[in-house]
């Protein structure tokens, strides 16, 4: 029972950390097209905006949070403006987007070591309340919380998703452009508002999951392949999709570290992905993906 | 005098082809007009060029006096979205709607301004109340659903925005003839206060006696007094 | 070219007599040089008439073949001149990056595969070929072996996905790839994650080479070695006929299926054949460092190799080579400047792709058909609009043909246009067929050789009693469309309808 409850601790917690991450992946990729792989850099900079509001501002946690989602929002924008908006007309635009967020990253993990030193950075512990005794398994309050405030978050961003009129803009451009373009949706207004989401939902996972990636200038490639993995499993563009992921995902990882040995994660979670990738090359929720295609 | 929609010396096409040859259309407040033409003679091009969604396009379109149109010779669909907001729908051939959605959330992205979004329980209902058939069906995904209701949610998502010019691309195209006629019916109900319909379409019949005024398109051009000559032509769909 | 011709005359004095026979009319044809599954040899030359000077001359096929030739000379010569030891090793390095680039640009480029996995497939060849050397105290030409032979099984092993995959999907997962790799050879004891890797794998140079200068210059000139044999592997897969059908085909696969290529097996044995030369580059890398580090699944290391692939364009050998030798000059030439010329890197990446459709390399073709589109639309604007197309349209047309002839028809219309009179109408009238006046007979003409979709045409009813007039559809199996109710009694009755209607399109138009 103890190990039980542990292990789902363990995978809720770590598919709360990346699934934030996954989510604005596959919402950016399905309504815009773009594969932005800049979501790593975006990931480092709200840990390091976190981490600079805590110690040279105030060490409220909800500022640090604050901060945090402010950093990776901002951080989005400009993605949107260098990768996205001059180009999105033009030729080969997939690829060359592509590129331009593998540029940002390297660009932006220049200017992260030149600023703040290759040295790594404790984020302010956000989550102060007491720990959790469930059936005998003692729950830090960093798991609690980071759970909890996952859920909360995506949740909410479900219901913007699913209700709001923004929402609604954002899943009509997903699947018919030129449908949109005539119900008056703005290419570029959207595009601001899903990368500023999803850099947001960055800036949240990196404050989350500062037990694991401390603030370093190098420290995002784990996450943005943990996120794109997840994303990829999910099936690029479903949004339940990508929660299905990331709680499966969460389990491997949970459960081949219990069970099998640490070192282990990767290959078996590697071997998932492909394995259901060569069943089902859409992934989990790729059915979006396929209906949107066929009306091309 | 003057009207909603002044189209004056408009060009538009695709490419090295040149669709649609100087054409000059005035639609009037609160009239229903239908443009027939064959396939191929830019009746499509037209309602694409109004919308900016064309290749290149020279002249200028005036909807309510303010100017929609203008010399573009590259980005089609960059200025699709402030045209559509500016009160003109397309609804388009074939059915370029959202087929991942279910039909309230198809309908429901017709909303054009946040006022009517706070609005959107009332006027869907008062939509629903010209496709009745669409009523039971709202959970539904569009892409499950037959030729003629897609037609219908097309027209539906039209009407719930706050639209002055409606621009109904070939209506009965690929409908069984008595549900093209439902579909002519229900255009036939929208009140148009002091907006404006432009049907495009090839057979007459199915409009005769519904229309304010028929104009012929050929070749790129209108033709005013070619409705005659299209009287007696019948077209099989 | 005019070198050639210059080269040729100066071969035919007489001191030069003996190399000209060696070198210009060898015992062996040239054609004897043909490179293989192509018709095409690598010095192929064709004889031309200038027609400046009216004069006979030689030009190469392929003008690239030579100009490598001679970099490759000039390179060689740089080693042996430069005294510099750090310029040297960024010589090494640049050619060793360039062979590994040149074999990813054909993957993404002509495969069409977009796989970020390469460096997953170097290092994994690398780190084996290394472990058997070390295993067995084989020398290290047999590591090159071990590793093409590694790297054309990881070829299949992660180029079968690719071909259910689509691109994105697929690109992602290589991603993943790399890092599998990575975490496997940090982690494991056998490849030495002790000390950080494997350390002193036999190389080619014997011991007191190694330090020495002239050693470096040895090492250097041998790693030149992969990166000719890669190049040519390049242009043998990138030859006409394979090529050719993959450029062809890469957007449409129903294409390729339509004209009977099996696409999925021609990719697949380029992956994997390309596969095995990075596998190949993977050992020399290991006999050429004596060395290999997990740090080459970094991912700092592949956005780099990255960016020297989409600086130059991914589309030729070329554009990526001087992409990697400008990038690995400032990575590894400047290091004195700091981490800020990676900055300057990206930025140069991230305009790149901004403002070039092909890359540094595609810059002149850009320009090209930027000027010659400017230049036609001036054109078209100041001869102001007289033709069926206007200006604009003139300017978007590739095909000035189709400017002219639509121009052509326009004014051959005019003046047909005013042919027609009341008169020539009596005329066709009276007697639609026959002797004609010639006004009604150059009408008639132009009538008889427009097109055929909706041209006009008498059907026969009953025949000598009812005809009618119909419109052709122009495609074969689609049947004439009535153009209206009118019956005509007799067959002259008839043709003078059809002979009115076009009488009318012609003045409509």
């Amino acid at each position: 029972m103890e190990t039980l409850v542990a292990v789902l601790v363990s995978t809720l917690s770590l598919a709360a950390g990346y699934g934030l991450l996954a989510i604005g992946i596959s919402l950016t990729w399905s309504s815009l097209g773009l594969l932005n792989l800049a979501h790593g850099i975006t990931f480092g900079f709200a840990g390091y905006g976190a981490w600079w509001f805590g110690t040279e501002v105030s060490a409220n946690p909800v500022g640090v949070v604050i901060a945090g989602v402010v950093t990776g929002a901002f951080t989005g924008l400009v993605v949107v403006a260098v990768a996205f908006l001059p180009i999105k007309r033009q030729e080969n635009f997939p690829v060359r987007s592509l590129t331009i967020t593998l540029a940002l990253n390297l660009v932006g993990t220049q200017i992260l070591l030149r600023v703040f030193g290759p040295k790594a950075k404790n984020i302010p512990s956000v989550f102060t309340f007491d720990s959790i005794n469930l059936f005998g398994t003692v729950i830090l309050p960093d798991r609690t919380g980071m759970i909890v405030t996952a859920a909360v978050v995506l949740l909410a961003t479900l219901i913007w998703f699913r209700r709001s009129r923004s929402g609604l803009r954002v899943r009509a451009l997903m699947q018919n452009p030129e449908g949109a373009a005539l119900v008056g949706v703005s290419l570029n207004r959207t595009a601001v508002v899903v990368m500023m989401v999803s850099g947001a939902l960055a800036g949240l996972s990196a404050v989350l999951l500062q037990e694991i990636f401390f603030a370093s200038p190098y420290s995002w490639s784990t996450p943005l392949i943990k996120g794109l993995v997840i994303a990829l499993l999910g099936g690029l563009g479903s949004i339940p999709g990508a929660l299905l992921a990331a709680l499966v995902l969460g389990a491997t990882e949970a459960g081949t570290a219990r069970f099998v040995g640490g070192q282990y994660v990767l290959y078996t979670q590697f071997a998932l992905v492909v394995g259901v990738l060569l069943a089902r090359p859409r992934g989990i929720g790729g059915l979006l993906d396929e209906v949107r295609e066929a009306d091309e | 005098m003057t009207g909603l929609l002044e189209i004056r010396s408009l060009s538009a096409g695709y490419g090295p082809m040149r669709v649609i040859h100087d054409l000059d259309l005035v639609v009037h407040a609160g009239e229903r007009l239908a443009i027939m033409g064959l396939n191929g003679h830019g009746k499509t091009t037209l309602f694409r060029a109004i919308l900016g969604l064309t290749d290149w396009q020279t002249g200028s379109i005036l909807l309510g006096g303010r100017e929609i149109g203008g010399r573009r010779m590259s980005a089609p669909g960059r200025r699709t979205h402030r045209i559509a907001a500016s009160g003109v729908a397309l609804l388009p051939q074939g059915d370029a709607i959202f087929p991942g959605l279910t039909v309230e959330q198809n309908v429901l992205t017709g909303v054009t301004s946040s006022g009517t979004w706070r609005r959107r329980r009332g006027r869907l209902d008062s939509v629903l109340e010209i496709f009745p058939p669409l009523r039971p069906l709202l959970d539904m995904p569009v892409g499950k659903m037959s030729g003629g209701e897609r037609r219908m949610v097309s027209l539906a998502r039209g009407l719930m925005g706050d639209n002055r010019v409606f621009l109904v691309d070939e209506p009965s195209l690929g409908l069984a003839p008595k549900i093209a006629a439902g579909v002519i019916d229900a255009l036939g109900q929208v009140e148009l206060g002091e907006g404006a319909m432009v049907i495009a379409e090839q057979s007459i019949p199915l409009l005769s006696g519904r229309m304010d005024r028929i104009l012929g398109m050929h070749s790129g051009q209108i033709k005013q007094d070619a409705a005659d000559a299209f009287a007696g032509i019948s077209v099989d769909h | 070219m005019a070198f050639w011709t210059r080269f040729e005359k100066l071969m035919s004095k007489r001191k030069f007599k003996s190399i000209r026979q060696t070198f210009v009319r060898s015992r062996r044809p040239l054609h004897q040089w043909r490179q293989v599954r192509s018709d095409r040899h690598a010095f192929a030359r064709r004889a031309y008439v200038n027609p400046r000077t009216l004069r006979r001359e030689r030009e190469f096929v392929d003008e690239r073949t030579f100009w490598w030739a001679v970099a490759l000379v000039l390179f060689a010569l740089l080693t042996v001149v430069v005294d510099n030891r750090t310029a040297l090793n960024v010589m090494g390095i640049f050619a060793i990056y360039a062979a590994i680039n040149i074999m990813w640009a054909l993957v993404m480029g002509s495969a069409g595969v977009f796989s970020l996995g390469t460096l997953a497939i170097v290092g994994t060849s690398g780190f084996i070929a290394g472990r058997v050397a070390l295993e067995t105290g084989l020398p290290w030409y047999v590591m090159l072996v071990v590793g093409a032979v590694t790297g054309a099984v990881m070829g299949v092993v992660i180029g079968v996905p690719a071909q259910r995959l689509d691109g994105m999907y697929y690109a992602l997962l290589t991603l993943g790839v790399v890092e599998v790799a990575r975490t496997f050879f940090k982690q494991s004891r056998g490849f030495g994650s002790a000390s950080g890797g494997l350390i002193s794998l036999p190389t080619y140079l014997s011991k007191d080479q190694m330090f020495s200068i002239d050693g470096l210059r040895i090492r250097v000139l041998v790693a030149l070695v992969p990166f000719v044999l890669v190049l040519v592997l390049y242009r043998v897969l990138e030859g006409r006929r394979l090529g050719l059908l993959l450029r062809t085909t890469r957007d449409s696969e129903a294409y390729g299926d339509a004209i009977g290529v099996d696409l999925v097996r021609i990719r697949l044995s380029l992956f994997v054949i390309s596969s095995s030369a990075l596998g190949m580059v993977g050992g020399f890398f290991a006999a050429y460092n004596r060395s290999m580090a997990p740090s080459v699944f970094d991912m700092g290391l592949l956005l780099l190799m990255f960016a020297m692939v989409v600086v130059g364009g991914v589309g030729s050998a070329e554009g990526v080579v001087i992409g990697t030798a400008l990038v690995v000059f400032v990575h590894n030439g400047l290091i004195s400047i700091g981490p800020i010329r990676i900055i300057g890197i990206g930025v140069v990446v991230v305009l790149t792709a901004l403002f070039t459709k092909g890359g540094l390399y595609g810059i002149p073709g850009q320009y090209r058909r930027w000027r010659d589109k400017h230049k036609s639309e001036r054109i078209a604007a100041a001869s102001q609009r007289q033709g069926d197309l206007t200006s604009e349209e003139a300017a978007l047309t590739d095909d000035k043909d189709l400017v002219a002839v639509a121009r052509f028809n326009d004014r051959y219309r005019w003046q047909l246009r005013e042919l027609v009179t009341e008169a020539v109408v009596a005329e066709h009238q009276a007697r639609p067929v026959g002797r004609h006046s010639p006004e009604l007979d150059r009408l008639l003409n132009y009538f008889r050789k427009g097109e055929l979709a909706d041209k006009y045409a008498v059907m026969t009813v009953e025949p000598f009693s009812t005809y009618r007039v119909v419109a052709l559809s122009g495609v074969r199996g689609i049947p004439p469309r009535e153009v209206d109710e009118k019956v005509y009694g007799s067959l002259d009755d008839a043709y003078h309808a059809v002979f009115l209607r076009r009488i009318h399109d012609l003045m409509e138009s």
